[in-house]
């Protein structure tokens, strides 16, 4: 989520001052994604640049007034309606680590899987005590925490795939060509050298 | 301190000969008071076998099983029924309910059994049903209750009367949705933080991470658990993404 | 489908089974003692016993015989004495093809006789002429051949020697065997003259003719039997098919939640039904006739008669299996309906239809019962004149209101169930929810201790109450002859002979404190009147007039000798003059008088005369002797003391009567009646144990996961075994409650023109079944149930 698109959000339902909107977009966010508070006032700055905002004139900082214009509702709504971005799969890394160990020889891949699974519920455990100790109307926590747990416990279903589809993948790998002698020796003559 | 379930070396055979299934081959495990424990693992692995042998209702082929450090193989079949009356309480995913009995009756059961008067029971049933907000249910009957509902009477009967030390539940979440699920789990863990030990099996790794501690289970064995988990800082060091 | 509920099926293919048997069986037994009733008649409708003096009359005899009643079979018997001793022998001419006696003659080794100077004995003859086949034996001061061993198996004690028919040409009485005037007969009648009497010169019209007893009731009873013995096969059936059903409920709705229609579903619970039905019929059948084959020796000991092993009532026993396919098939198809109608997510839940309601049924039940109630009650008039059809379809009808009621019942009786301990709670709970299979099981004990106590009340009705029977227990009948011994054979006694008979008759009572000894004389026309006509010799009977002039005889009415009338209390002076027999009987009853024109005409008087059947029931006046020139006769003394007879004054009675030729009889104890009531109680508990047996058994395995639950819970074998024990009590003690109030209704509407009859109840009999059966299908219940459920891990589809 961009803070360009929350801020506007926040300020869909009427004007706000800058330090009202700093509270919000924290408590809305939680200690989940903690942010840097200067990014308020300065995407704050951007959007009135693009003529999305409108500010009241005083002077920069906590005390300045800010409302969304029409150009900033048309933005928001826009946002709301255009699918995240999809293009890259978020599992790269994992996918690319345990397609490399099927192949490295010697490394036992379902260890390999079993601790990325391990890692992942780790994670996913964490998530949920922040859920468990969290207050029940705390909705906006709840929410950020579940697409979290979500999308952690995607990664873990593909690793369960991955654990039934691996001895396939390995049974029916051709063996890799075992180094001829020509090559073993070239390859010791790079080590001498 | 003691752990309230304890099984060292524990394996399970079914079968003879040819027919031969090792459910279980050496589990090692322990559950203290006021953990709640998950075991995931794939279909087969042995997950209901290990806990109809924590719940004395099958006994082990090899191996000790221990509830609050008493060995189950010398227990009577009488005796095991008294413990499972007292002190285990067991949710399963579907069978769990008496359709004859009222949501009342049914979480008066074990008390019924163990002799408590019928008055008295039913107290104690309401009282359980009322925290589980299920107060104004208790005069239905199960085949009248959604599945959510039908589930919280067995969590409630689980939990009825005191000195409750063991909860095991296979499964408990099968045929609820992502909200019911949640509720089920927030339920059981809390009552495991109130000091019983909690063991549940289950398939899903978010209902798993409800858990203090996560089992997996391979082929009859303990392959890996988590470690208890760390405090939600340490979040960001790990799998969170970046903000934009 | 089939294969997982083995048990189910073996134990409903074993219960039809078992029924079908009993009732091939039972049927069979029935139809054979409905033929026993009368001996003498073989299938012939009436008969008429001729005494012979003249052999130059047989023919003209016969041929007005044949004029009068149609087709005759003539059997003649020629009374001789065995050379060498004092033993008479009946010398028998009969066809062995003859059209109605043919039953009356069975051969046992070798041929009949077909030629003259050839003759066949019965086994015992034979030993006693020391003869066997090919042996030349003197009889009658002819020498003969025995050429075969015969004899009747109707009559197992009848001896004789037989030889071939020669249309009595030899014979001293003859017997004449033919339909019963006014049936058959009739149109053979119109061949004769217009009036047979007035043209008679044989003396045929004189001629008593005895007609053959209604065997009606009987035949209805077997009937109802069978019809009964069905009615429990079907109830039995649905009972088990009603489970099965359940059982597979969850089977049925993924049938049909993948597409199956209701014709499919209904299919499959239909054949299932078709191939016990078939399967047990078969088996049923075979057993039965095995059965029956294995109890004929025993039977016929105790009829004294042949019965044929495979001469079975072929249309009975293959009626029985038929309706066992029939009533499997419906038993199976009706819960078979029902379960293709719920709905389908409610059968994969495994959720029991939802009860139909009570009240409907109930009134159902109402309508079979007033409607039953009212048909047996027409069925069974006063007297005997029963209408089988009506009766079986009252006797249905009262078993269909009893099974209607038994939702109701369950429901009532369950109402307490939330103030009863855990487990009988939920047995109640459990039998209320499945409704259905619980009244089918309910029906089918309610049905057993319905019949069971329906025959213990009427045994109870037909065992004599103390004012009943042949003799009081204070009485004893010393007789002249013995009471089997044909009174036309009596040579009569010289005056010495009687005298000494006297004595002994005296000196037997005083043996015994407190008796009195009454002699008792017979009348008999004097042997003078007419030497050309021996029958005259015969004691003048007492018999019932049974329409155009046929009669049915009642026994030898004693003469009302001073000492007999102050006896019974009856003043000398109260006797209206002119009366000639008086009378304790109510029916309609007369002196048969061949030598009158018509016998009907004796001025009869009503006295009160203890009903006993051997101790005198009329008295012939001594105005009637005097008046008709008739002679009394000694014939026996009755013995009458001041309490009941002892054992030991019995046995020495009987001694020292044996000793003087004569013969005694005694009160008969009717032990086989007690034993039938306490036979039939066993066989009731024990056939109702096992319907509860089957139907609890199924209920409870039904309900394994309820099992596993309870079992998880912490419910140890004591909970197990009581749940299955308050199921089996309970459903006991219910069908006791409804079967014996079904069985009264019943026996009210049946006597209800003499309900007197039904009391005392069978008090002990009662107990035992109400109190015995729910005792012991609870203690079953204890015993066989509690085992451990197992494979908890494993999620089961049952
Ligand atoms: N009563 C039994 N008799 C024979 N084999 C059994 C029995 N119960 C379980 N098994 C076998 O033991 C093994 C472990 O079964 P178990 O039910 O414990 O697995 P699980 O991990 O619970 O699987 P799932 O996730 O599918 O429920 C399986 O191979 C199963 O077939
Ligand atoms: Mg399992």
């Amino acid at each position: 989520m961009s803070v360009r698109h929350a801020l506007l959000a926040l300020l869909s339902d009427g004007p706000k001052y800058g330090l009202q909107l700093r509270h919000a977009f924290e408590a809305r966010t939680g200690e989940v994604w903690p942010l840097n508070v200067g990014q308020v006032y300065t995407t704050l700055q951007r959007l009135e640049r693009d003529g999305l905002v409108a500010s009241d004139g005083s002077d920069d900082g906590p005390q300045k007034g800010y409302r969304i214009t029409g150009d900033g509702t048309t933005e928001l709504t826009t946002w709301l309606e255009t699918p995240p971005e999809m293009a890259q799969p978020p599992r790269d890394e994992l996918l690319i680590k345990v397609l490399v160990a099927a192949q490295v020889p010697g490394v036992d891949v379902h260890a390999i899987i079993q601790t990325h699974r391990r890692h992942l519920i780790e994670s996913m455990q964490r998530y949920t005590s922040v859920k468990a100790d969290a207050s029940d109307d705390d909705v906006a926590l709840a929410l950020v925490v579940d697409a979290e747990l979500f999308r952690i416990e995607a990664m873990v279903r593909w690793l369960d795939t991955a654990e039934i589809r691996l001895p396939r993948l390995l049974a029916s790998a051709p063996p890799s060509p075992a180094p001829t002698a020509a090559e073993e020796q070239v390859a010791a003559e790079e080590v001498r050298s | 301190m003691t752990a309230v379930l304890e099984l060292r070396s524990t394996t399970k055979v079914y079968g003879e000969g040819a027919g031969e299934v090792h459910a279980l081959r050496g589990i090692d495990l322990a559950v203290d008071a006021g953990e709640l424990v998950a075991i995931m693992g794939p279909s087969g692995s042995g997950k209901s076998s290990l806990l109809t042998i924590a719940g004395s209702l099958e006994h082990a082929t090899s191996g000790e099983v221990r509830i609050d450090g008493v060995d189950l193989a010398g227990l009577s079949r009488n005796q095991k029924a008294a413990l499972r009356r007292r002190s285990i309480g067991f949710v399963f995913q579907d069978f769990n309910l008496l359709p004859g009995l009222t949501a009342a009756e049914n979480v008066s059961m074990p008390l019924e059994l163990d002799g408590t008067s019928g008055r008295k029971a039913r107290t104690r049933a309401l009282e359980v049903l009322d925290e589980l907000g299920l107060a104004e249910r208790a005069e239905h009957f199960p085949d009248d209750l959604s599945g959510g509902e039908r589930q919280r009477v067995a969590i409630a009967r689980a939990l009825v009367g005191e000195g409750r030390r063991l909860l095991l539940a296979d499964e408990p979440t099968g045929a609820l949705d992502s909200v019911n699920s949640e509720a089920v789990m927030r339920l059981l863990r809390r009552v495991c933080a109130q000091g019983a030990a909690g063991v549940v099996v289950t398939h899903d790794a978010q209902l798993a991470s409800w858990a203090n501690r996560v089992v997996f289970l391979r082929d009859g064995r303990v392959v890996d658990q988590t470690t208890p988990a760390a405090g939600p800082e340490s979040l960001l060091s790990t799998v969170a993404p970046q903000p934009s | 489908m089939f294969r997982k509920e083995w048990r189910q099926q073996a134990l409903i293919l074993g219960l039809v089974t078992i029924a079908v048997a009993i009732a091939v069986a039972g049927s069979t037994m029935a139809m054979n003692a409905a033929g026993a009733t009368q001996p003498g008649f073989g299938s012939a409708g009436a008969t008429a016993r001729i005494p012979i003096a003249d052999p130059a009359r047989v023919p003209a005899l016969i041929a007005s015989a044949e004029a009068r009643y149609g087709s005759v079979e003539v059997i003649g018997h020629r009374d001789t004495t065995v050379a060498g001793s004092a033993d008479r022998l009946d010398i028998r001419a009969q066809d062995p093809d003859g059209r109605f006696g043919h039953s009356m003659l069975a051969l046992r080794d070798g041929r009949y006789p077909t030629a003259v100077g050839e003759v066949a004995l019965t086994p015992a003859v034979a030993d006693l002429l020391g003869a066997g086949i090919g042996d030349q034996v003197e009889l009658d001061r002819k020498d003969r051949t025995v050429v075969g061993l015969v004899e009747n198996p109707t009559g197992l004690g009848d001896d004789f020697a037989l030889v071939a028919p020669d249309r009595g040409r030899s014979a001293t009485t003859l017997v004449l065997l033919f339909e019963r005037p006014g049936t058959a007969g009739r149109s053979a009648r119109g061949t004769g003259t217009s009036d047979p009497r007035s043209t008679d010169e044989s003396g045929l019209a004189s001629v008593p003719v005895m007609i053959r007893g209604d065997n009606g009731p009987v035949a209805a009873l077997v009937l109802v039997a069978v019809a009964s013995a069905m009615t429990l096969v079907g109830l039995i059936a649905a009972a088990g098919f009603v489970v099965v059903a359940q059982r597979r409920q969850r089977q049925l709705g993924l049938l049909a939640a993948i597409g199956a229609t209701e014709r499919h579903l209904r299919l499959v619970v239909v054949a299932n039904g078709a191939i016990v039905g078939l399967v047990a019929a078969v088996a049923g059948t075979g057993l039965g006739v095995l059965g029956w084959a294995l109890a004929t020796p025993a039977v016929e000991a105790a009829a004294d008669r042949r019965l044929g092993r495979f001469d079975l009532p072929w249309g009975v026993v293959l009626g029985c299996a038929a309706i066992a396919v029939v009533v499997s098939v419906a038993a199976a198809w009706w819960p078979a309906r029902r379960m293709a109608r719920i709905p389908v997510m409610a059968a994969l839940a495994g959720r029991p239809p939802s009860p139909a309601p009570v009240h409907r049924s109930l009134l159902v039940a109402m309508a079979a019962l007033v409607a039953g109630v009212a048909a047996i009650a027409t069925a069974i008039p006063h007297g005997d004149d029963v209408k089988p059809l009506l009766l079986i379809a009252g006797v249905i009808a009262v078993a269909v209101g009893t099974v209607f009621a038994a939702p109701a019942v369950i429901k009532i009786g369950a109402a307490p169930a939330a103030h009863l301990a855990f487990s009988r709670r939920l047995a109640l709970r459990d039998l209320a929810r499945f409704q259905s299979r619980s009244a089918a099981a309910l029906a089918a004990i309610t049905f057993v201790v319905g019949i069971s106590v329906t025959i213990v009340a009427i045994a109870g009705v037909n065992q004599y109450r103390t004012d009943e029977g042949n003799l009081s227990s204070r009485q004893l009948l010393i007789e002249i002859a013995g009471p089997q011994a044909d009174p036309t054979a009596d040579p009569g006694l010289s005056a010495e002979q009687s005298a000494a008979l006297d004595a002994r008759a005296a000196a037997i009572g005083s043996e015994i404190e407190g008796a009195d000894v009454l002699a008792l004389d017979v009348a008999r026309r004097p042997a003078t009147s007419d030497p050309a006509d021996p029958m005259l010799n015969e004691p003048l009977s007492v018999a019932l007039s049974v329409g155009d002039h046929s009669w049915r005889h009642l026994g030898y009415p004693p003469v009302a000798t001073p000492e007999l009338l102050e006896h019974y209390g009856i003043d000398p002076a109260s006797i209206r003059p002119g009366t000639e027999l008086l009378s304790g009987d109510h029916r309609d009853v007369t002196i048969l008088d061949i030598s009158r024109r018509d016998p009907g005409t004796t001025k009869v008087q009503r006295v009160e005369l203890p009903p006993y059947t051997s101790a005198p029931r009329w008295l012939i006046t001594e105005h009637a002797l005097h008046e008709h020139g008739w002679e009394a006769v000694r014939s026996g003394w009755l013995v009458d003391a001041d309490h009941a007879l002892t054992t030991d004054e019995i046995a020495s009675a009987r001694a020292a009567a044996a000793d003087a030729g004569m013969t005694i009889e005694v009160r008969s104890s009717q032990d086989s009646l007690a034993a039938l009531r306490t036979v039939t109680t066993g066989a009731a508990a024990l056939l109702a144990l096992a319907i509860l047996a089957m139907t609890v058994g199924l209920i409870r395995s039904e309900s394994a996961r309820d099992l596993r639950t309870l079992t998880a819970t912490g419910a140890n074998s004591r909970t197990r075994r009581a749940l299955t024990a308050s199921t089996a009590g309970f459903l006991g003690a219910m069908g006791v409650a409804l079967g014996t109030a079904g069985a009264y209704v019943a026996l009210t509407a049946g006597y209800h023109s003499d309900l007197g009859r039904l009391v005392p109840l069978p008090w002990a009999h009662l107990a035992t079944i109400a109190i015995g059966l729910p005792l012991l299908a609870t203690a079953a219940g204890w015993v066989l149930a509690g085992r451990e459920p197992s494979g908890f891990s494993r999620q089961t589809f049952d």
